[in-house]
């Protein structure tokens, strides 16, 4: 009999690697759309791997791969710790071992090492409460500390406070106390902290569904926020557009849609030329 | 005048229509499209890359990207070639990157291991409930090239016609035959031979 025609044969080369056998179609697909691009990190190497090598790899292993599809994510390994970054334009979410997720925004380093996370840029988190091992996310000037929720940190380097968005559960801020579901937290580099109850947070994580929202906003303030978004430079040609408020939504990752959107909203001229998106 | 055919001439009525809602933005075409094939996509995915577990992560990356570039999703064949074109290029990214980590381990002094690879392939003692024929064929299979995998998965294991196995490998439907009668005899040759997998995978 022609190998071709055996049943194992069929069967085999239906399905040829044992771990593709069963397949969480709905998962996958919740996660295209919740969290987009998938961060694919290096596989673990085994315990008997590790102690075999532990040495040398505690000294200068530092590994850099970039995986994606095109522009990529690019992640180090350091030890224990995995360092995650996305560009400007980018976003990815990050599976980790314990079922959590955090998805990352454009721009936005992390260092997960165990159950500590350290922050730049922006991230929303969706953590498991564990009593025996509380998850911490650090930011250069505050600490959250994780009671099993999902909630938002932002903290880019150019933003005065940190902000702490929680859309379910209760996260502890170290300064502000306990915040639930609908309370914005803010800690300033000087340590002052507020809390806002309340909020309509699902407009500050809208970013996740590739949404933007700016409220009455400063365009001195969108503008870095733009940038990173679509990764295109924007030069202001007039300095008083700085000093106008934008209220919009953005709902494209079209930067034709982008420059509409700011002439009708701003009533300037935003002209694209491929490469700049100039306002005067 | 010089005849240029539409991108999509050749879909079916059916892919045809589901491309434009696609396009057009239509979120439930789109999900039905990505329910239908994602196992296929899965299970391509494991084809190529033999290491690691992040099949399903390389098809949610190429269905978020498909999203996400929706204005520009003109598959030539069909839909399913189009996504296993694209799951394959992923794939070997990938690939190609873990090759990268390994040199770059070997250069710092370490090396890597193979286990991961050997751990498709347990021993009868593992306990597994696997036919030694369905065994020795998947030994077999992994030795194989990337592309000889790749043909004999779409053909045997996806039922896709040439042509479409062709557009996924960028090459036409007769090299595809060809490569495909090689692969068979290839598989027979390591399945005579015990299905042993090599030092090194192929890709």
């Amino acid at each position: 009999m022609r190998i071709e025609d055996s049943e194992s044969f069929r069967a085999v080369m239906a399905n040829p690697h044992p771990q593709t056998e069963k397949v969480d179609v709905e998962g996958i697909l919740a996660r295209v759309h919740d969290g987009g691009v998938a961060v694919v990190p290096h596989k673990m190497r085994s315990r008997r791997t590790w102690v075999r090598y532990t040495g040398i790899a505690a000294s200068v292993l530092v590994i850099a791969v970039a995986i994606q599809l095109g522009r990529p994510t690019i992640c180090f390994r350091k030890s224990d710790t995995t360092n995650y970054l996305t560009q400007a334009g980018q976003r990815a979410r990050i599976a980790l071992s314990s079922g959590d997720t955090i998805l990352l925004a454009p721009a936005t380093k992390i260092k997960v090492s165990k159950n500590i996370i350290d922050l730049e840029g922006e991230a929303i988190f969706s953590i498991t409460h564990t009593s025996d091992k509380p998850f911490i996310v650090r930011t250069r000037i505050s600490t959250t500390r994780v009671l099993g929720t999902s909630f938002g940190v932002r903290a880019y380097a150019e933003d005065k406070a940190v902000r702490v968005t929680v859309e379910s559960g209760r996260v502890m801020l170290d300064g502000a106390g306990v915040l639930g579901a609908g309370d914005v937290g803010r800690v300033t580099s000087t340590g002052k902290s507020t809390v806002v109850h309340g909020t309509n947070v699902a407009s500050l994580l809208e970013w996740r569904v590739d949404v933007l929202s700016f409220n009455g906003e400063h365009m001195r303030d969108v503008i870095p926020e733009l940038q990173r978004w679509y990764n295109i430079p924007i030069v202001v040609a007039n300095p008083a557009i700085n000093d106008l408020k934008i209220t919009a939504t953005l709902r494209s990752r079209s930067i034709e849609n982008l420059a509409a959107v700011l002439q009708g909203a701003l009533e300037v001229k935003a002209i694209w030329d491929g490469k700049t998106l100039t306002l005067k | 005048m010089l005849f240029r055919p539409k991108p999509d001439a050749e879909l079916s009525d059916e892919d045809r229509i589901l491309s434009e809602r696609i396009r057009a933005g239509d979120i439930q075409a789109f999900d039905d499209v990505a329910r239908k094939h994602i196992p296929a996509m899965v299970r391509l995915a494991g084809a190529i890359n033999p290491i690691g577990d992040v099949h399903e992560d390389i098809v949610q990356s190429v269905l978020a990207r498909v999203w996400e570039r929706r204005a520009e999703f003109y598959p030539r064949k069909s839909i399913v070639a189009y996504l296993m074109a694209a799951v394959r290029s992923h794939a070997l990214d990938v690939r190609r990157q873990d090759r990268s980590r390994e040199r770059l381990l070997e250069h710092a002094g370490d090396h890597f291991s193979h286990d991961e690879t050997l751990n498709l392939f347990p021993s009868p003692d593992t306990g597994l409930d696997i036919g030694d024929d369905k065994l020795a064929l998947r030994r077999a299979f992994f030795t194989l090239s990337e592309r000889q995998r790749t043909v004999l998965h779409l053909r045997y294991g996806q039922d896709m016609r040439y042509a479409e196995v062709a557009a996924v490998l960028g090459i036409t439907p007769k090299a595809v035959e060809r490569l495909l009668a090689k692969s068979i005899e290839a598989l027979r040759a390591r399945m005579r031979e015990g299905g042993f997998p090599p030092s090194e995978p192929s890709i």
